[in-house]
């Protein structure tokens, strides 16, 4: 039976309006330090264009150390920029590289470390904050939220295979396809609709009313379909013309340029950042304990693929070590050593009295 | 009067500790007497003697020098015993029965405290290392599907679905069917379940095409999936 699976549809409605769009490998780089300090090394990869071009979806300003590479003279591919910055402690990461939703992704970072007698514990967080755009339509108007389980496992597993669904899955998911696609083209469509509805309210035109638009939002929608489908944005406005038969609609498009410009803006940037591949991994001190990484070599944490899940929902990286203490391994030997000296010469001492 | 009184009488008198009628009687003996004469001429010598070393006056060149050395080597005397006196005392300490339970229970609990992180640290390790190696094993373990068929049911119940339990793994709990997941992918697949009338012939299934059908719709439609994330219900 074939294997489908809900969040690859999902992820190709975006991709296959991405044929023309870059695609960088983006792997960032954490090493964590005994006193709190992080360095981040952030390497992107790509063509010459992808990495001269510096449209990158996260922060790179002036403070990073950057060197760009390239493997010979005569290729274009796999240029690489190499960015470095250390950071004081992780507050200072969460300022730096917080981020800006809609404009860079969105990092947030934890670092515990808690003395533990003979080893100190580190505990690691960094966490990409979903970067879908526009969720105003929830998606539980159209799954279930066992349905909804079932989609997150398998995104997860998509990228994870840590929670593996059998082929038997698809059967349920089968069902939820067509309301999972819809609830992603309403998502897309409710933005473009709200800030037509402001141009329209700024038009003011008594033959293109809001009440008039607001009537025909769902067949405004239906029609729309295909090109919310092919992230064909600006298709949306002949098909509007279309559907209300009134050329005044240009009009009130016009008068709302800034809000449609910025929504397809959102849209590019989320499209550009699903274009992207990510990596990350995470350098502990001492030995690693715990972690919901893929791969764990040496103390290095490592986690790829994961934006099909990041773009959607809120992803947590960690990662726990514990370094041993050796200057109280040291104290505790010396002072049992003593103890058990001083106990021992004193009953030797006793029984030479005797 | 014996010689024995006289000879005392001679140590007395040099301390004129007798009277003058008995030194009279002394003298008239020392003239009679040879062997008290000779005691006296001993006793004569080594008072001279003494006389001779009490005025003997020994005279150091430097005497404050002399006191100050023996003052000082008495000093280092009085304080070297004083030293180990902390000492003894501390493990005279040790030797009291709640000090040394106490010292054993504490030696015992830094062990064991120490072997008890390592042991966690350990333990952490190997979870994770068994996570690494096999991420599918306890996930697909604990996933099973419950659906509702009446047809399936009913065929379950009845002599025909010999076959089909022969072949299809499946349990009827009242109105439920449980289907192990490792099961379910034979059990719910097109290839599988619909054409099974086809691997096995219709004949020996003793079950019809429509009937299937039936059954794979009703499957599809109440199938549901549970499965459990890291142990814990989802």
């Amino acid at each position: 039976m074939r294997r489908t699976s809900v969040s690859l549809i999902l992820t190709l409605c975006f991709l296959s309006s991405l044929l023309l769009s870059g695609c960088l490998e983006i792997t960032s780089t954490s090493k964590v330090n005994t006193d709190g300090s992080v360095v981040r090394t952030v390497t992107l990869m790509g063509d010459s264009a992808e990495v001269c071009q510096g449209e990158f979806p996260i922060i790179l300003d002036s403070s990073w150390t950057t060197k760009i590479t390239r493997p010979s003279p005569t290729s274009r591919k796999d240029f690489t920029l190499t960015a470095t910055r250390t950071f004081r402690d992780v507050e200072e990461m969460n300022k730096v590289l917080g981020g800006t939703f809609g404009r860079t992704l969105q990092y947030r970072f934890t670092l515990d470390k808690s003395f533990d007698w003979f080893f100190t514990v580190y505990r690691y967080k960094e966490t990409t904050l979903p970067y879908e755009q526009y969720t105003s339509v929830p998606i539980t108007d159209y799954l279930s939220l066992q349905e909804l389980a079932l989609v997150t496992q398998d995104t997860l597993g998509d990228f994870d295979k840590r929670f593996p669904l059998t082929r038997g899955d698809s059967l349920a998911m089968e069902s939820l396809i067509p309301r999972a696609q819809e609830w992603e083209w309403r998502n897309r469509f409710e933005p473009i609709f709200s800030e037509f509805l402001i141009g329209v309210r700024i038009f003011n035109h008594s033959s293109l009313t809001s009440g008039t638009v607001e009537s025909a939002k769902e067949s405004l929608y239906k029609k729309s379909e295909y090109a919310l489908d092919k992230g064909k944005i600006d298709s949306l406005r002949m098909i509007f013309k279309a559907v209300l038969k009134t050329p005044l609609v240009d009009k009130a498009w016009e008068a709302n340029t800034r809000g449609i410009e910025e929504v397809k803006r959102r849209f590019a940037f989320e499209k550009l950042t699903n274009s992207h591949k990510f990596f990350t991994n995470v350098v502990m001190p001492g030995l690693i304990t715990g972690s919901n990484a893929k791969k764990i070599g040496g103390n290095t944490a490592s986690w790829q693929d994961y934006n099909e899940f990041a773009h959607r929902f809120e992803y947590t990286m960690w990662v726990e070590s514990r370094q041993v203490n050796w200057w109280a391994v040291a104290i505790a030997f010396v002072f049992v050593v003593s103890l058990m000296a001083a106990l021992i010469i004193s009953v030797l001492r006793r029984r030479n009295r005797a | 009067m014996s010689c024995e009184r006289y000879q005392r009488l001679l140590h007395l008198n040099r301390s004129g500790e007798i009277s003058k009628h008995e030194a009279d009687e002394l003298r008239q003996h020392l003239r009679l007497c040879e062997e008290c004469s000779l005691e006296l001429q001993r006793i004569e010598r080594a008072d001279g003697f003494i006389d001779r070393l009490s005025a003997f006056s020994p005279a150091p060149k430097n005497p404050e020098k002399l006191t100050a050395d023996i003052l000082r080597r008495v000093r280092a005397e009085s304080t070297a015993p004083k030293s180990l006196i902390p000492l003894d005392r501390l493990l005279d300490f040790f030797l009291l029965p709640s000090v040394r339970y106490s010292t054993v229970a504490i030696v015992l609990l830094i062990t064991m405290t120490f072997m008890t992180q390592l042991l966690v640290m350990l333990n952490d390790i190997s979870d994770l290392e068994l996570r690494m190696a096999s991420p599918l094993r306890n996930k697909a373990a604990e996933a099973t599907y419950t659906m509702q068929s009446k047809t399936l049911q009913g065929v379950a119940e009845s002599e025909r679905g010999k076959f089909l339990k022969e072949n299809v793994s499946f349990t009827v709990t009242n109105d439920r069917i449980d289907v192990p997941v490792k099961d379910v992918d034979t059990f719910l697949t097109d290839y599988n379940l619909r054409n099974l009338p086809a691997i096995l012939g219709a004949s020996a299934l003793g079950i019809d095409q429509k009937t299937l059908e039936k059954i794979v719709t009703e499957v599809k439609a109440t199938a549901e999936r549970s499965f459990r994330l890291d142990g814990k219900g989802a």
